[in-house]
């Protein structure tokens, strides 16, 4: 994905985050991840995002 | 601010000059009419000036103060702003003094996530970027103003009031002395966010006021650190904010933070409270040596301009008509842009040179300018200083995610680095259905290339020049081209050639500002002339020929 694609992604999932609002957000963002995972064949690699994602979460 | 103590012009490393109101002599004509008023000689006020005397067109130049601005405010000169000042001459000064820079350096709680490189290449004749505190960039401009004898200053000398009438202003004017009044045909407004011309015209500046606010702060120190914008995001200095650091020239380095949204603008502007917040950052840069306080103060991100920058006889150039945050470094940048632009082209007007449509042009090229930058920076804004609930979480997941994945890295790539193209203009001619493979368009700035042993933009003549690519048709240009349009012969196999995607019969016309005014793959020497008339607005050229 070019820097321009993701761009345009990273905006259009913040500004839907605003239009649900705080509470819906981590169930949106569950259903995203599924949704996105479904498209993707090789498991390996979305276990390994998996990972990647619970990396430096410490506030 | 300055530190309790210390004068408002009281500076570690720059001594202010004092300039006196119009005194003696010099008072005997104060009410005649001037034919350009520029009001406001900040860095815009000059490069005003000095760009329509470059035209050979006199001005006179108004500021209420005694002095240049206090503090350092806009330090990140772009290179378009230098190929201003080369044609005003004044270039050889800043170069040797400003630090220029190519690299940024961005970090996520302390480890690097983006280092970007601003383009660049032995091609180009100036850095993507220099540093250099306002007073510099004032005091070189004015060390050029104050020897043009087409100029004439009138420090401390304020506009209380302006009239527009049909075929001039009458402006009124305050100094320690008295108050008179002096009219003029054309008047500049080059006087700041807060301009006063502005508000007694009733134009407003529209727009989105965001909520990031910045303290910026000037501080001394032997810090041993290239020239290397860095954005510290989520530090431990600031939790939740953005920091930048600039170095710029005399060991003078620029810190930014960011406030949160419970820091009362007025307690963060107090000297203690601004001792703290630096100290907590040069923490956070392992920096252990002394530090001087020099100068502070506070910056909203806004984005605010007006309709229309012009107003019959008056055109508002720089801040005066549009206010952008500070990311984009696009503030004193677009103000040098705007004086150029309307330096060359009131000059051409005044001169006879070209028609007065080409003035119409000013507002649409440069308020464009402006709403591109808009564009950019409240991208960069939302990034660097998210204010809602969505944004904020998603900047957060691209930092964390920076630490591993250059990706995500890459937004929190600043976007300030094109220069707006003047695609739309009624002073270019667009491309008609030639083909061109290749090449700049008419509207964005003649690309950058060594030639011989110089530089592309080297052989660039002071007005309109023709480029072209054969023998015949430079001489046949030679002998019937107007005065003040300048015919350039390149060689057809060179590099420059190749990147302008030319053949034998093409020809570029670059206008004075540096930008390409047209451009055909085939074309006779005739034709172009004829082409030259629609782009100075006349129906045929009117003044001498050589």
């Amino acid at each position: 994905m070019t820097e321009n694609k993701i761009e345009i992604v990273y905006e259009a999932i913040a500004d839907k985050i605003d239009n649900l609002g705080e509470e819906k957000a981590k169930l949106f963002l569950a259903k995203l991840s599924l949704l996105l995972a479904n498209k993707i064949e090789d498991t390996s690699f979305v276990l390994n995002a998996i990972d990647d994602a619970a990396l430096s979460l410490n506030q | 601010m300055r530190p309790a103590g210390r004068a408002q012009n009281e500076s570690l490393y720059f001594n202010y000059p004092f300039f006196s109101a119009p005194q003696g002599k010099k008072r005997d004509h104060l009410t005649s009419n001037a034919q350009v008023v520029i009001v406001g000689a900040g860095p815009i006020g000059m490069t005003a000036a000095l760009a329509l005397a470059r035209e050979g067109v006199k001005s006179v130049l108004f500021d209420n103060k005694s002095t240049f601005n206090d503090g350092s405010r806009a330090i990140c000169v772009a290179r378009s702003s230098f190929y201003i000042f080369e044609s005003l001459g004044v270039s050889s000064a800043f170069l040797e003094k400003s630090l220029g820079w190519t690299t940024g350096h961005s970090f996520y709680r302390g480890q690097k996530i983006l280092e970007f490189q601003m383009p660049d290449s032995s091609e180009e004749k100036f850095r993507p970027m220099y540093n250099i505190q306002q007073q510099y960039i004032e005091k070189f401009l004015w060390d050029a103003v104050s020897v043009n004898p087409l100029i004439e200053t009138r420090w401390q000398s304020e506009i209380i009031g302006i009239k527009k009438k049909k075929n001039e202003c009458t402006l009124r004017i305050k100094d320690p002395e008295e108050i008179y009044e002096t009219s003029s045909n054309w008047v500049l407004a080059c006087d700041g966010a807060h301009s006063s011309i502005r508000k007694f015209l009733g134009h407003r500046l529209k727009g989105e006021n965001y909520e990031g606010r910045y303290v910026i702060v000037d501080i001394k120190m032997e810090h041993d650190y290239p020239t290397i914008r860095r954005a510290l995001f989520d530090p431990d200095c600031r939790r939740g904010g953005t920091v930048l650091i600039h170095k710029q020239p005399d060991n003078i380095w620029r810190i930014d933070y960011q406030l949160n949204d419970n820091e009362k603008t007025q307690q963060a502007l107090d000297e203690n409270n601004v001792r703290d917040s630096v100290s907590a950052v040069l923490k956070d840069l392992n920096y252990n040596g002394s530090w001087e306080l020099e100068w502070w103060s506070v910056y909203s991100a806004n984005t605010l301009a007006l309709d229309d920058y012009r107003d019959g006889r008056v055109f508002f150039v720089g801040d005066s008509a549009h206010i952008v945050p500070i990311f984009g470094v696009r503030g004193l940048n677009n103000g040098f842009s705007d004086a150029a632009n309307i330096g060359w082209k009131l000059g051409w007007v005044l001169n006879n040179k070209a028609g007065k449509e080409l003035l119409n042009s000013y507002s649409p090229e440069r308020r464009g300018a402006t709403i591109d930058v808009f564009y950019n920076s409240s991208k960069s804004s939302k990034f660097m200083t998210p204010s809602t609930y969505g944004w904020k979480l998603m900047r957060d997941a691209a930092l964390s995610l920076a630490l591993k994945h250059k990706f995500a890295g890459e937004l929190a790539n600043p976007r300030q680095f094109t220069p707006y193209k003047y695609s739309e203009s009624t002073a270019i001619i667009k491309d008609t259905n030639e083909n061109f493979l290749g090449g700049p368009k008419p509207g964005e700035l003649l690309p950058e290339i060594t030639i011989d042993a110089g530089y592309l933009t080297d052989l660039l003549g002071e007005g309109f020049t023709i480029l072209c690519f054969n023998k015949d048709t430079s001489k046949k240009l030679d002998e019937i081209i107007p005065d003040g349009i300048s015919v350039v012969l390149i060689d057809l196999l060179s590099r420059a050639s190749k990147l302008l995607s030319v053949e034998n019969k093409s020809a570029y016309i670059v206008r004075p500002d540096g930008y390409i005014a047209a451009r055909w793959k085939n074309i006779t020497p005739e034709k172009i002339i004829q082409e030259l008339y629609k782009l100075t607005f006349k129906t045929e050229m009117s003044h001498d020929r050589k």
